[in-house]
């Protein structure tokens, strides 16, 4: 038993894949490595378990170096994306085969197998092969057969990211109640990042060659490291917009305006300003172009009775924002003028697309409202969740 | 075991499974599996064989390709280096040159007809033959020929083609297309009567694998093209003939390899005759080998044989490496 | 362009020695120029339907007609219908430029415009990058879009689309549903999409069929599924997490005139939920006792939490207030009703970026909950939760369907 490590990890083909990767999953922690398809992740685990040779770096199971080790001495088990199920053997032998390899007693194995079975709830269907079972029902088995091998490490490779919605939520309460897996060290890939935050003790983003930050859920999706990280968790993706940043008299008020808007719109434009909170950070960067990232659930949309409201208080705001940089109204909260250019009420959320002078904002919205094409909208930021990132790196300049 | 954040509910808090690997520990016995003697002794004992079946022979060739050796040297012991002289000897003979034109028109109309034939046969007995017993008759029927030994298959078709009283002379008088019996086994002709018996022989194997790249084939493909409206024609040239491309070369390629080692046929039926007109440069490497022992000339033969083989499968493996790699499958 | 109308469709085929009742008597008109996507779990008969509307599989029994005209002895050809495949059935041997301009060259158009049309379809679903390529060579991802390219290129009477988002990357996903919305906004075609994903299903559609078991169980908008789901099978299905359902038995609160209470089946369970009136009174009419109560877990809020919750559950609560949101019941029911509360312990908070869901336990009763990000609410902690009665779904114990 013990924390598995990974150090200085390099493998590339025609193109680096992985380069100089170092990282380390603590004995009994989950640790969940979220990206792209295509980015490496199946080739990290592939390496852990011995299936691929890395060009260069270690790998360390309790400090036990197994670099050099084939994959049936490493003890680690993996699951496969395809389930890798023997497609001529039932359900039941399916989840025995790792220990009949390790001759143990009938009745042990099949004491094993049953309970292994009974936790994931599949054990009506020992008997049927995987041929005659549902994607659900396949990933459960292959989980169990996971499960009875009682490895010192496990592997699991987008356990349930292509099953249906209904059946990966319950897959992953499923994952939360396993203490099995938060017994040894646990690492989990998915491109979902719904999974990574929902089950991680840690999670790894991975980007080109490595991983771009590792971190607790909250960390990782409230203060992202970069530009990348933002657009790769949250759905809708987060709003990417270019702005300028402006300082305004000697007060140290900071605001910022979208480039390319101003010319839009009848001139408007969008400006905010930035909040205290942010100024410090901010202000010494003087007149600077940025990427701003704007989650969508934090563009609200003003409802009618808000909106009037917004109106009576002060009058037109946006072009107030853009005068005096403070654009406050409507609770103390800047509002921008929209117009709706695609609306969908999904099922817990509606999705808002619209034209902010110019630049196109997603907002979430109460799925029971309607808005049609071309109707104008208000919208409601708060600036202290905007996240700045540095136009061309990409890097998170406030956190 | 350190408890760790997240939640568990009650009935996973039982569910703890024993320890396995503690059991493996215990285990004195060594692992049949990871013993590092076992895959030494498993690949050896083939290695063994083959060296003592493959590698020895060709050695031996090789060595006396460049000697004198026939049968009476070979029992004295008194053979002697000749270098080159062996391959000149047969390079400019000119029955050697004769027998590549003969192996020339049975590559062209032997091979290339049979993975042709067995093409359209493929495709039509797919395209057309609905139900599925009567696909499974018609491909064991063609397939029987391929069963039988080759030897028995060339007295067959000698009877079949005996000029006088031979069945297929008497079948094309009958329907009137000849005035009079073909002469199966003379100059000109002997070559043609094999290339038919070995067509028949042997179609049915690149038939088989068409046949089965055929079926793996994607049916949605199939679909798509008939949505989009395509005529039977478009989708057998625009689709089918490319997707089965690589298929059809390896038929092909497979073919083309048993054509250096066709031997059987010839020697059942016109044994190289009459007056060598049927004969295949490996032929004649058996003939002067086996049968008149001149083992030097033989093994030249042999070899040559061989460079001209690797050179056309080498330039056959490349073309198919091409084809793969540009699909994104290797 | 053309209207789609199936009537009493049937298809049943031999599999195995059996015969397998893949449809069952489905009748559903999709008008000229709608998008209507067909909903179910895997299994559920939507690709035989599809199937058959395409031409690739016989009907058994029943009519399907484009713009009225009978269409089942047709070939998908003369159906003059596009397609794309949840499989993609991209031609492997031609380049992905190839591959969109096949159905052109089929119909025999000059090779400028094909090329034209390639480009501009390539520019819509963003492959300008991979035309020269082989589809082998590419993602599975760009593969499906290669697929839905060579639907959408031609001009048919209807667009078929069969599962063609489920190789896409999540966070590419929604961009390509507004794409194929906006798509469909521009072209104005019929357009039939089958999916099991939700999500999918209603951010498309103007209207969605439910299947399930071989059946039609349902058509509707997003709010007619979610605000009147016709059964127990449709409210579960349509929600994400799914809908909570509980055992429950109607009680008086007083002599039958006062308000009802649905009371949660289970001795260890203290779960009661309100009902206006007027719904009570819906119950009682059918004179029986046990129902089963359904509610979302959107609609159960956190108590308490309203400081610090995000600015969307503000607004909604704003709008509830209001009374300006398209409810299924009415003005008159929502004014008269009242917030009903619960309570249980939290057994699994699950933060998911925009929302926590929280699993809650109340006795024998596991129930879901959603929950802002701000929310600590964390394992083992008792919590009350706020609902509106107006969102509490009731539906027959013996047939599963809607009641009130």
């Amino acid at each position: 038993m013990g924390e598995l490590r990974v150090e200085g990890l390099c493998k590339g083909w025609d193109f680096p894949v992985l380069d100089r990767l170092d990282f380390t999953v603590a004995e009994g922690e989950f640790f969940v490595v979220v990206g792209p398809s295509g980015i490496g992740k199946t080739t990290l685990l592939r390496l852990i378990a011995g299936l691929e040779r890395p060009d260069a770096g270690r790998v360390l199971v309790g400090g036990r170096d197994i670099t050099g080790l084939p994959p049936y001495r490493r003890n680690v088990a993996m699951t496969f994306e395809s389930y890798a199920l023997y497609p001529h053997l039932s359900v039941f032998e399916n989840i025995a085969s790792p220990l009949r390899a390790r001759k143990i007693a009938r009745a042990e194995i099949g004491a094993a197998v049953r309970q292994a079975a009974a936790m994931l709830r599949i054990d009506e269907l020992l008997e049927r092969r995987p041929g005659e079972i549902s994607g659900g029902q396949k990933q459960r088995t292959a989980l169990a057969r996971t499960l009875v091998a009682r490895p010192e490490v496990y592997l699991l490779d987008e356990p349930i990211s292509h099953l249906d919605a209904r059946i990966r939520h319950e897959l992953r309460q499923q994952f939360h109640g396993l203490e099995e897996l938060r017994r040894v060290a646990t690492l989990y890939v998915t491109h979902d990042y719904a999974e990574a935050l929902s089950l991680a003790d840690r999670i790894g983003v991975m980007g080109a060659g490595g991983l771009v930050q590792v971190g607790a859920a909250r960390d990782i999706f409230e203060r992202p490291a970069s530009l990348f990280v933002a657009q790769h968790l949250g759905q809708p993706s987060i709003n990417v917009v270019e702005a300028e940043l402006h300082q305004t008299g000697g007060d140290g008020a900071v605001h910022w305006a979208a480039t390319g808007a101003a010319g839009a719109a009848g001139g408007k434009g969008l400006t905010l300003p930035v909040a205290d909170a942010h100024r410090a950070a901010l202000s010494n960067l003087g007149t600077a172009t940025v990427m701003l990232g704007i989650r969508p659930q934090f563009v609200s949309v003003l409802g009618n009775a808000e909106s009037a409201a917004a109106r009576t208080g002060d009058g037109s705001c946006t072009d107030v924002a853009a005068r005096d940089g403070r654009g406050t109204a409507g609770g103390g909260l800047p509002v921008i003028d929209a117009t709706v250019e695609l609306y969908e009420p999904l099922g817990a959320t509606g999705v808002l697309i619209a034209d902010a002078g110019g630049v196109p904002l997603t907002a979430t919205t109460d799925p029971d409202r309607t808005f049609h094409y071309g109707e104008r909208v208000k919208l409601r930021l708060r600036p202290e969740t905007v996240l700045y990132f540095d136009a061309r790196s990409g890097a998170n300049l406030v956190d | 075991m350190a408890a760790v954040a997240g939640g568990a509910p009650p009935e996973a808090a039982a569910g703890a499974l024993p320890d396995w690997f503690a059991a493996k520990k215990r285990r004195t016995r060594p692992n049949l599996i990871v013993h590092r003697w076992v895959p030494i002794a498993l690949v050896g004992a083939p290695v063994l064989v083959l060296f003592g079946i493959v590698v020895y022979p060709t050695v031996w060739m090789f060595y006396h390709a460049f000697q004198n050796t026939n049968m009476m040297r070979l029992f004295r012991g008194n053979w002697s280096f000749v270098g080159w002289e062996n391959f000149h000897a047969v390079l400019t003979s000119e029955r050697f040159w004769d027998s590549v034109q003969h192996l020339a028109q049975y590559l062209v109309f032997g091979a290339c007809l049979q993975v042709a034939l067995a093409a359209v046969l493929a495709l039509t007995l797919y395209e057309v033959v609905r139900r599925d017993w009567v696909r499974v008759v018609v491909l064991i029927v063609l397939v029987l020929p391929m069963m039988l030994p080759p030897s028995i298959v060339g007295v067959l078709w000698k009877f079949l083609l005996t000029p006088s009283n031979g069945a297929i002379n008497a079948a094309l008088l009958h329907l009137g297309l000849i005035d009079e019996h073909i002469e199966w086994f003379n100059a000109g002709m002997s070559l043609w009567s094999i290339i038919i018996a070995d067509v028949w022989n042997w179609t049915a194997l690149p038939l088989l694998i068409i046949y089965s790249g055929r079926v793996s084939l994607p049916p949605a493909v199939y679909e798509a093209a008939r949505v989009d409206g395509a005529s039977g024609w478009l989708v057998l040239r625009r689709i089918t003939l490319p997707m089965l491309k690589e298929v059809i070369a390896i038929a092909f390629i497979i073919r083309f390899m048993d054509a250096f080692k066709f031997v059987d046929l010839v020697y059942v039926m016109t044994s190289g005759g009459p007056a060598q007109s049927s004969e295949l440069p490996t032929y004649i490497a058996f003939q002067r080998g086996i049968r008149e022992f001149e083992v030097s000339e033989a093994a030249a033969y042999a070899i040559i044989i061989f460079a001209f083989s690797a050179i056309l499968i080498t330039l056959f493996l490349r073309y198919l490496k091409k084809v793969l790699k540009a699909q994104g499958i290797a | 362009m053309a209207r789609v109308t199936l009537t009493d469709v049937n298809k049943i085929y031999p599999s195995r020695g059996e015969t397998v009742h893949a449809v069952k008597d489905l009748n559903l008109e999709i008008e000229d120029g709608e998008f209507v996507a067909l909903l179910g779990p895997s299994g559920c008969g939507k690709t035989s339907t599809l199937r058959m509307i395409v031409g690739l599989e016989a009907i058994t029994s029943g009519e399907i007609a484009f713009d009225g005209r009978r269409v089942n002895e047709l070939d998908p050809q003369r159906r003059n219908v596009a397609m794309a495949f949840e499989t993609y059935a991209l031609y492997p041997s031609f380049t992905v430029a190839e591959n969109l301009a096949f159905p052109l060259q089929v119909m025999g158009l000059a090779e400028a415009e094909r090329t034209a049309k390639v480009r501009e379809m390539a520019a819509m679903l963003r492959l300008e990058d991979i035309l020269d390529q082989s589809p082998g060579a590419l993602s599975g991802g760009q593969q499906q879009r290669v697929s839905l390219g060579r639907a959408l290129i031609r001009e048919p009477a209807a667009f078929i689309l069969d599962e063609v988002m489920s190789h896409i990357d999540a966070h590419l996903k929604f961009r390509m549903l507004f794409d194929l919305k906006r798509i469909h906004r521009d072209l104005g075609r019929t357009m039939i999409y089958v999916t099991h994903d939700q999500v999918e299903a209603l951010a498309l559609a103007d209207r969605v069929a439910v299947m399930s078991q071989a059946e039609l169980r349902q058509v509707g908008t997003r709010n007619e599924l979610y605000h009147r789901p016709a059964d127990v099978f449709v409210a579960d299905f349509i929600g994400e997490p799914p809908t909570n359902f509980f055992p429950v038995c109607l009680r008086a609160a007083g002599n039958g005139a006062g308000p009802a209470r649905l009371h949660v089946e289970g001795e260890d369970s203290d779960l009661v939920f309100d009902l206006a009136p007027a719904r009570a009174a819906r119950l009682r009419e059918t004179g029986a006792e046990r129902f089963i109560a359904g509610i979302r877990p959107q609609n159960l809020h956190l108590a308490g939490a309203e400081a610090n919750v995000d600015v969307a559950t503000v607004a909604r609560w704003g709008a509830a207030a209001a009374g300006a949101g398209a409810g299924a019941g009415g003005a008159e029911e929502r004014a008269g009703s009242r917030t009903g509360e619960v309570t249980a312990e939290v057994t699994i908070s699950e933060y998911l970026g925009e929302r926590v869901i929280l699993t809650l336990r109340n006795g024998s009763r596991v129930f879901r909950a959603l929950a802002s990000p701000e929310t600590r609410a964390a394992r083992g902690e008792r919590v009350r939760l706020r609902y509106d009665p107006q969102n509490v779904m009731v539906f027959s114990a013996s047939t599963e369907a809607l009641i009130a």
